[in-house]
């Protein structure tokens, strides 16, 4: 079943472009990341699936409903974290996760004070003299109580340090082996290679690219190392760098041709591996820039 | 009903603090009354000494000001002029609130309809004006039975509490309709404050110049004239529609661009 699906979706506000005519889909059980650099359209695309915004034209599904005319139906079996998170003033914490919990049915004591142990969140504080990182627990703890199946986050670690990042991840992937799907944004790479399955590259307002993350580091980039005299060209290498006559490149294109190539020179020293996703990224970016 | 709890706790201290004051004012007015009573013939003559047009400017005329119930009359206007401001306020806070402070991010998550907020929100609005027609007329009563017990009229007093009703009711829906023009606070606070006072200085023109007296429908500070309250003990049908509908009017078009608009956050 597909959890999010959306055709051709498209925002403008005013004459600046938010999105152009995105196509987005999510399975279920899926972790997806939607990966862009600022000011590319991912906020955007979380306000439409939750309808805080409407499209300029297009549509959007999530659990097969309508997103504008269903939108309280869906709600409820959603969590949603904010890229920015503010509070009712004068609130403790313990009073707005309390509140949160009203509006779903049920008893959800015993696994709210789960999150807050496993984010190391101290509920008895108000919420306006917490930390940014702190408040950002709140905003998680207060998105998963109600174990929804579906779970929305815009830059959900923004704030927060490693340890709790890595908590905070921890908790993501425990939801997802009970079923619980997810879709975030975020720019920082090596997020998304840590939990995702798949990922959707967006730039300018369109989806340039999705793959799973398998593909996108193993099937087409290498990265390689070289060190031998002289210059070194070849069809497919990206990213060129030289030190020390040291050849540093990313390459996408037949092995063979690679090996070659590197055949005919004499080589002293060789590394290839699967290339860290921000190099791929980078060329992505470029890509699309010029 | 979550909803609805939280917006009574999140406007509760906005709400009794306005009302202290305006009670406040009540009071401190009313306390000044014994003088006013004792000195009716120096102050009849001092007011002989304004000309006519200032006399109507202040609604200091067709009162007689040895007796309380027509002073409460004359101070009436200065707290109905309050009590619209207060639920001016309060009106246009209600949906912009969520959208300036960013809260509108976590309660537009939960399982709520725009409609439903946009309803929920303007019936705490409404609870709260029916606190204040309790607490205020109260008040009003205990106040006034302390300075001038003889003079009392319930009647007249409960016709009173309804018109400041029905004026906070009417400034309730034009200002939650004016916070989907505005959304930022300052600025709304502004205009909205603007918008009253707008109304009350039209309300003191149409006062002067009979000639406009077809724009006595324009603002509610025609519609509920202590004198005419005082003497016909009786507030005219009309001037109970017409807030009312403006009230509705409002809701009713706010409901419908809340529901087309892009949510700021």
């Amino acid at each position: 079943m597909k959890v999010i699906s959306a055709e051709k979706l498209t925002k403008n506000y005013g004459k600046n472009r938010g999105i152009t005519g995105l196509d987005l889909s999510v399975d279920e059980g899926e972790v997806y990341g939607f990966i862009g650099p600022n000011g590319a359209g991912k906020s955007t695309t979380i306000k439409l699936l939750l309808d805080f915004i409407r499209p300029t034209s297009g549509s959007c599904r999530i659990f097969g409903e309508n997103c504008i005319t269903a939108s309280a139906d869906i709600k409820k079996d959603i969590g949603y974290i904010p890229a920015e998170v503010s509070y009712y003033d004068g609130m403790k914490v313990l009073d707005l996760l309390v509140y949160s919990s009203r509006y779903y049915p049920g008893n959800h004591q015993t696994y709210t004070r789960k999150l807050c142990e496993a984010l190391d969140l101290d509920t008895t504080r108000k919420i306006s003299e917490l930390s940014t990182g702190n408040k950002k627990k709140v905003a998680i703890v207060q998105a998963m109580l109600h174990k929804p199946k579906l779970l929305i986050m815009d830059e959900p670690t923004a704030g927060l340090d490693p340890l709790i990042q890595y908590e905070f991840y921890g908790l993501v992937k425990e939801a997802n082996k009970q079923g619980v799907t997810v879709f975030f944004s975020s720019h920082i790479l090596s997020e998304v290679q840590r939990v995702c399955s798949r990922i959707g590259i967006i730039r300018k307002g369109r989806l340039i690219s999705t793959q799973s993350i398998e593909e996108l580091t193993q099937a087409q980039y290498k990265r390689v190392k070289v060190t031998l005299d002289g210059e070194f060209n070849l069809p497919g290498a990206e990213n060129i760098k030289r030190r020390n006559g040291t050849i540093e490149f990313l390459y996408k294109g037949s092995a063979d041709a690679l090996l070659k190539a590197l055949a005919a020179r004499h080589v002293s020293g060789i590394l290839i591996e699967d290339p860290p996703l921000e190099d791929i990224f980078m060329t992505y970016y470029r890509e699309g820039g010029k | 009903m979550t909803l609805f709890l939280r917006e009574m706790k999140g406007n509760f201290k906005s709400f009794v603090i306005w009302t202290l004051c305006i009670i406040v004012m009540l009071g401190v007015f009313l306390a000044m009354f014994p003088s006013f009573a004792a000195q009716g013939e120096s102050l009849d003559e001092l007011l002989s000494g304004f000309s006519e047009d200032m006399l109507k400017i202040f609604s200091f005329d067709n009162l007689d000001f040895t007796v309380g119930i027509d002073y409460y009359a004359y101070i009436f206007q200065y707290i109905l002029l309050a009590a619209m401001i207060q639920f001016m306020i309060m009106g246009a806070g209600l949906i912009s609130r969520e959208e300036d402070g960013g809260t509108i991010n976590f309660l537009y998550a939960k399982p709520l309809s725009r409609s439903s907020i946009v309803t929920t929100k303007f019936l705490a609005g409404f609870t709260y004006i029916a606190v204040f027609f309790v607490v205020f007329t109260g008040s009003a009563c205990a106040v006034l039975a302390a300075v001038d017990a003889t003079a009392i009229n319930f009647g007249v007093m409960l016709l009173f509490s309804c018109a400041l009703s029905l004026g906070q009711l009417m400034m309730m829906g034009i200002g939650m309709l004016i916070s989907m023009f505005v959304t930022r606070t300052r600025t709304l606070m502004s205009v909205s404050i603007g918008v009253v006072l707008l109304l009350y200085i039209l309300s003191m023109v149409i006062n002067l110049n009979e000639d406009l007296s077809a724009l006595k429908y324009v603002t509610p500070f025609q519609y509920f004239d202590s004198r005419s309250i005082l003497h016909t003990e009786s507030i005219e049908w009309v001037y109970v529609i017409l807030p009312t509908g403006a009230a509705l009017a409002g809701y009713a078009l706010s409901l419908v661009i809340y529901n087309r608009r892009d949510l700021k956050c």
